[in-house]
């Protein structure tokens, strides 16, 4: 299983093989990485994401995919939904970096707005949340310089979503979310319909060439190469690729109308 | 000097120390159930979250134990075994009030032997099972032993220093006007640190880090996942409870008997430990190296040095 390799500084390293999900706790459920490491230094990534088809439109995605079919879909309901989404990306990504505390009060927010709760009373379960992480010191120093992807290279990459806006490290990309998780928590009543034409969802544009989360699968080789394991989860945890996006759809224009 | 408790004493204290740390588990199973679930008002809901860890362990002793291919058993199983025992072992020369089951002349050292059998445990049990992640788990227990050890023994030799003796009924007898936790605050704040550290807890549990699906302790099951877990448990109890005669005086205090001090201040700190967990995130290995090489050794060299001077000049 194990065969040896030179590693960075130049010794001759065991390497294992280690493929990293497609079910692992705190995991963007479907993704498989195939790691070659050495101790606990990712040396090697691969990328696959091969799923079953799915009847289903991706869930994080579904508002904008109507919109963009046509329908006329309250913005309010598309907040909703996009700041569910990045709760749900901050639960995984407290959890992985051993906050579990936080990663469960993210995850009891997330599921109350998706329950229905009012702006005003998401709100109010947002505002602590949001404070406690972004005044914690030892999560800026534990995330701080992880998996840096400048806007140049994630626009080259073709990423459009938080990772474009954060222009930086996975502390910045998490700060993005709770930037974002505030504000849609607050317009989760908005009534006006969405403009089809401004279809960003919670990891991008809905109507690119691509799903959103292909170039942020596409990023992560580069930006895993090098780093110690725990970093590792960080990273992906801050990327947050929704595979769903990726499953192809059986029944030809089910999803896009 | 701490007399000597009664032979009985011998079986008492691992049943003390196994209902403190039930406790412990209890209350720190409500805090995270209201991070879960959301407070509770209600007695009973609140009651049913503190026996969590009760009925784990009783399901995890009746669960059918599962066993990873290649795995070297007997390895594991002394891993998980052996981290109750040192914990029990480090036990023996704590004070209840001025009694310990052993006042050995150097029990300092005593102490700090034993403890560091949890870096041979945690390291078996990563290493048994043939697994990756739990090979992680063990590999990040070696590195932050590496991390926390040298400010550890910096820190409990500066309380040593102090009472001029390795003794720990002594260091508490030294305590009698004035805590060393007020003359020596770096040494303390260390000494908490590494309390933590060496139970792999709260902002140290990347050991057992979920990241890894539990790391040292992911494919441990049933009977020796109780032994590993709870071990843990009783290490965190005992680093807790020795940060008493060390720094907090003892069993010193006006009014109430000398073991009642000792179980407050024992309380305080684990509660302490315990509300400190729920409000940082796990630290990094590869950053707390950095901290502790270049801050916290020569703080509390420098600590030392302090003490050094005071004792010198008496």
């Amino acid at each position: 299983m194990a065969e040896r390799a030179d590693d960075r500084d130049g010794l001759r390293l065991d390497r294992l093989h280690v493929p990293l999900g497609p079910a692992l706790v705190d995991w963007p459920a479907g993704l498989v990485l195939r790691l070659a490491l050495q101790g606990d230094v990712v040396q090697q990534v691969g990328v696959e994401s091969a799923l079953p088809a799915s009847p289903h439109p991706p869930f994080w995605d579904e508002p904008w995919l109507r919109a963009v079919a046509g329908e006329r879909v309250p913005r309010g309901d598309a907040a909703r939904r996009l700041c569910a989404a990045h709760l749900d990306s901050l639960g995984r990504f407290f959890a992985v970096a051993g906050w579990a505390a936080m990663a469960a009060r993210a995850r009891r927010v997330r599921d109350s707005a998706l329950a229905g709760a009012d702006a005003a009373e998401l709100s109010a379960l947002v505002r602590p949340l949001i404070r406690r992480a972004e005044r914690s010191r030892a999560l800026r120093w534990m995330t701080a310089g992880l998996g840096p992807l400048s806007a140049e290279h994630a626009r080259h990459l073709g990423v459009t979503g938080p990772a474009l806006v954060a222009d930086g490290d996975a502390y910045s990309r998490m700060l993005v979310w709770l930037d974002a998780v505030g504000r849609s928590a607050a317009a989760c009543d908005d009534t006006d319909v969405v403009d089809a034409a401004e279809a960003v969802g919670p990891r991008g544009r809905i109507d690119g060439p691509a799903p959103p989360s292909r170039p942020l699968l596409n990023a992560l080789p580069g930006l895993l190469e090098g780093t110690e394991f725990a970093c590792a989860r960080v990273i992906v945890a801050s990327l947050d690729p929704d595979l769903d996006e990726l499953a192809p759809v059986p029944v030809t224009g089910a999803a896009h109308g | 000097m701490a007399e000597r408790a009664p032979l009985w004493a011998v079986f008492v204290l691992p049943a003390l120390l196994l209902a403190v740390a039930l406790v412990t588990a209890g209350i720190d199973a409500v805090l995270a159930a209201g991070a879960r679930k959301g407070q509770s008002g209600s007695l009973r809901e609140m009651a049913g979250r503190a026996t969590e860890p009760g009925r784990e362990v009783l399901r995890l002793l009746v669960q059918q134990p599962r066993r990873t291919r290649a795995s070297d058993v007997p390895l594991a199983r002394i891993g998980a075994a052996l981290l109750p025992v040192a914990a029990v072992l480090a036990a023996v020369v704590l004070p209840l009030g001025f009694r310990s089951v052993s006042d050995l002349p150097e029990g300092i050292v005593w102490f700090n032997a034993m403890e560091a059998l949890a870096w041979a445990a945690v390291w078996l049990a990563g290493w048994g099972p043939n697994s990756t992640l739990s090979l992680i788990g063990g590999y990040r227990f070696l590195a932050q032993g590496l991390a926390y050890e040298l400010p550890h023994m910096l820190a409990i030799t500066t309380a040593a220093l102090g009472a001029e003796s390795l003794r720990v009924g002594e260091v508490v007898d030294a305590q009698a006007g004035l805590w060393f936790a007020v003359w020596m605050p770096a040494a303390f704040g260390i000494y908490l640190l590494s309390a933590m550290a060496m139970a792999f807890w709260g902002p140290f549990d990347q050991p057992a880090g979920r990241d890894v699906a539990g790391g040292a302790a992911a494919e441990l099951s049933g009977a020796d996942r109780v032994l590993f877990l709870g071990g843990r448990w009783l290490l965190l109890v005992v680093a807790a409870a020795f940060s008493v005669p060390l720094f907090l005086g003892g069993g010193h205090g006006p009014l109430l008997p000398g073991w009642a001090w000792t179980v407050l201040k024992t309380a305080a700190v684990l509660a302490f430990l315990v509300w400190f967990r729920h409000r940082v995130p796990t630290l990094r290995m590869d950053r707390y190296l950095e901290l502790t090489w270049v801050v916290l050794t020569p703080l509390a060299i420098v600590q030392a040095l302090a003490v050094a001077v005071v004792i010198l000049n008496r």
